[in-house]
């Protein structure tokens, strides 16, 4: 909890909050369902999607729609945690690629295996589950930036601030 | 038309540190060299006209008659064509390379030089600020020990304060005699120190930094000091003859003084002696009277930020409403500057290593998306556009 707390305060400190013409959490969601398609190709490819529809004992459509779920939902969350940081476009496939790596210890290696009591899959198709989620982060880290500025709106189209700090603005 | 000054600025400080093997840049670690047309429209996206900008003097001085002015050309055709007004910052904190340091005799002949080229040059430019923070330059280089010749002596914080002081002299007349109706923006940190005790010897020492803070602009301006630190500048190696010559010198006919505060400017004399950062006691408008009350000239609000980005409006606001108030008051305030455009690098350890530390106190970040506070600028500056300006401001004229 503490060094959760400072993580924040060092977010904080180096002003990792969204400025008002972001948008992270939209362009996360949106980044994450389009950096999924080359992943979901890499687990067809690697016969791993069909090894983990099997293991998980569901259609293959059910499948890919839970991992597709999953791929916006971990997108949405790589943009709020990173936001600002995310957006550099020298360094967002560093933070991306990282993150990518980082959910596939948490998924398939961790609360899969826990759950299933067994490994997810094995051999070629555990190479490509890697893989995907590899390309996953690269391609969230990359597109994300260029993304992320299509969707913020310019400055000079937003309202007058509102709350704490905004003194002057008629209520 | 004479106008309130909104601006904002470009930081671009360029010490070297590490006994001058190191040289930190800060339009290069801000991005600024990649992204400058894109800095400029930024300026203008704020509603912004006025901007203080620092051409890279290391880089484009680079010997007596030498000069390489191919990143500037670019610059000021684009400011021309974006019709931003530039404040042009000669001498941020650094000097070339084969001019040393602070401590060096041939310093106010060269920059002077370096002017008189520049304004030549870019005979449209009106506004300048010959040498910015003098205070800061010398302290943070003779005698705090931190940056170019990385001294801690009076000796070398006097021959310092000599050399700026002049330089600044020469560099306003040389700039005059290329365009006779410039206008110069002297930006000088507001510093404060309070004893923390009635003991003596505390209290001597806060009245002593309390004179220093102003030795430069006194020099600059032609104000007759008090005598001990007269006595205290003659101790420590300047001449009758050089304080006589800054006595005869009349620049301040078209000078504005350029005021800059920050939360650490306000210090507290400890029990041993030394300076504590105080937070903001007695804040922008009391320190600021206290200089207008010494030089009498224009003013202007010329730096401000804070480094928590999400309490940065209020601030923002808080510092505006201090120009509000001593305005009423009769101090003629001239322009408001929120400092810097972009998030700066390794200023949270005063430029002392290069770390390479993002200090988030820009109206964007480095990555240029809009912070909070670049939302409650541009709010306050559309609030505020036709704020009326001082009686005789006529000089501030753009064109």
């Amino acid at each position: 909890m503490a060094r959760s707390a400072s993580f924040l305060q060092y977010m904080r400190a180096h002003g990792n909050t969204p400025g008002p013409t972001q948008r992270p959490i939209l362009a996360g969601a949106i980044t994450g369902l389009v950096a999924e398609l080359p992943a979901a190709a890499m687990l067809w490819w690697s016969g791993a999607l069909a090894s983990a529809t099997e293991a998980l004992a569901l259609a293959l459509w059910l499948t890919l729609i839970l991992h597709f779920a999953a791929a916006i939902i971990g997108g949405a969350i790589y943009g709020r945690v990173f936001s600002r940081a995310a957006n550099d476009p020298l360094g967002g496939w560093l933070f991306g690629i990282s993150y990518g790596f980082l959910i596939w210890m948490i998924g398939p290696v961790t609360i899969l295996q826990w759950s299933l009591g067994r490994p997810l899959v094995v051999g070629t198709a555990a190479m490509g589950v890697l893989g995907a989620h590899l390309i996953y982060g690269l391609a969230l880290g990359l597109l994300f930036p260029g993304i992320h500025r299509l969707l913020q709106t310019k400055l000079n189209r937003l309202r007058a601030p509102q709350g704490r700090g905004t003194f002057g603005v008629k209520s | 038309m004479a106008e309130f000054m909104f601006a904002t600025g470009i930081e671009c400080s360029y010490p070297t540190i590490n006994g001058g093997r190191w040289r930190i840049d800060q339009l290069a670690e801000t991005k600024h060299y990649e992204n400058w047309r894109r800095d400029l429209e930024l300026v203008r996206e704020l509603g912004l006209r006025f901007l203080r900008y620092g051409p890279p003097l290391h880089l484009i001085f680079q010997g007596p008659g030498k000069y390489d002015w191919t990143f500037m050309d670019q610059v000021c055709e684009a400011m021309k064509q974006l019709q931003i007004v530039p404040i042009m910052d000669l001498c941020h904190f650094g000097v070339p390379d084969w001019l040393e340091n602070f401590q060096n005799g041939e310093l106010p002949q060269r920059l002077s030089e370096y002017a008189g080229e520049f304004a030549r040059r870019y005979s449209w430019v009106k506004f300048y600020t010959p040498v910015n923070e003098m205070y800061v330059t010398t302290r943070m280089s003779a005698l705090d020990g931190v940056w170019n010749e990385q001294l801690r002596s009076d000796d070398a914080f006097v021959r310092a304060t000599c050399n700026v002081a002049k330089a600044s002299v020469l560099m306003m007349q040389a700039i005059e005699r290329e365009r006779a109706d410039a206008v110069f923006v002297n930006s000088e940190s507001s510093e404060f120190y309070q004893a923390c005790c009635p003991d003596k010897e505390i209290r001597r020492i806060a009245e002593f930094e309390n004179q220093r803070r102003f030795v430069a602009l006194d020099l600059l301006y032609g104000v007759q000091m008090q005598s001990d630190m007269y006595a205290y500048l003659i101790d420590h190696g300047m001449t009758r003859d050089e304080y006589e010559w800054f006595l005869s010198q009349d620049v301040a006919r078209r000078a504005i003084l350029g005021v800059d505060y920050y939360e650490w400017n306000e210090k507290l004399i400890n029990s041993d002696g030394r300076p504590e950062n105080l937070g903001e006691l007695f804040g922008w408008y009391v320190i600021t009277n206290q200089y207008y009350q010494r030089y009498k000239r224009p003013v202007m609000h010329t730096e401000t930020n804070t480094p928590d980005a999400n309490e940065a409006p209020a601030w923002l606001w808080r510092q505006w409403h201090n120009v509000q108030l001593i305005r009423q008051n009769g101090v003629p305030v001239v322009g408001f500057t929120w400092y810097s455009l972009q998030d700066q690098v390794d200023w949270n350890i005063g430029l002392s290593r290069a770390v390479g530390n993002i200090f988030p106190v820009g109206l964007y970040d480095l990555n240029r998306d809009p912070r909070p506070v670049a939302q409650a600028y541009k709010h306050l500056v559309e609030m505020f556009r036709d704020e009326p300006l001082i009686a005789g401001a006529e000089v501030l004229t753009v064109q």
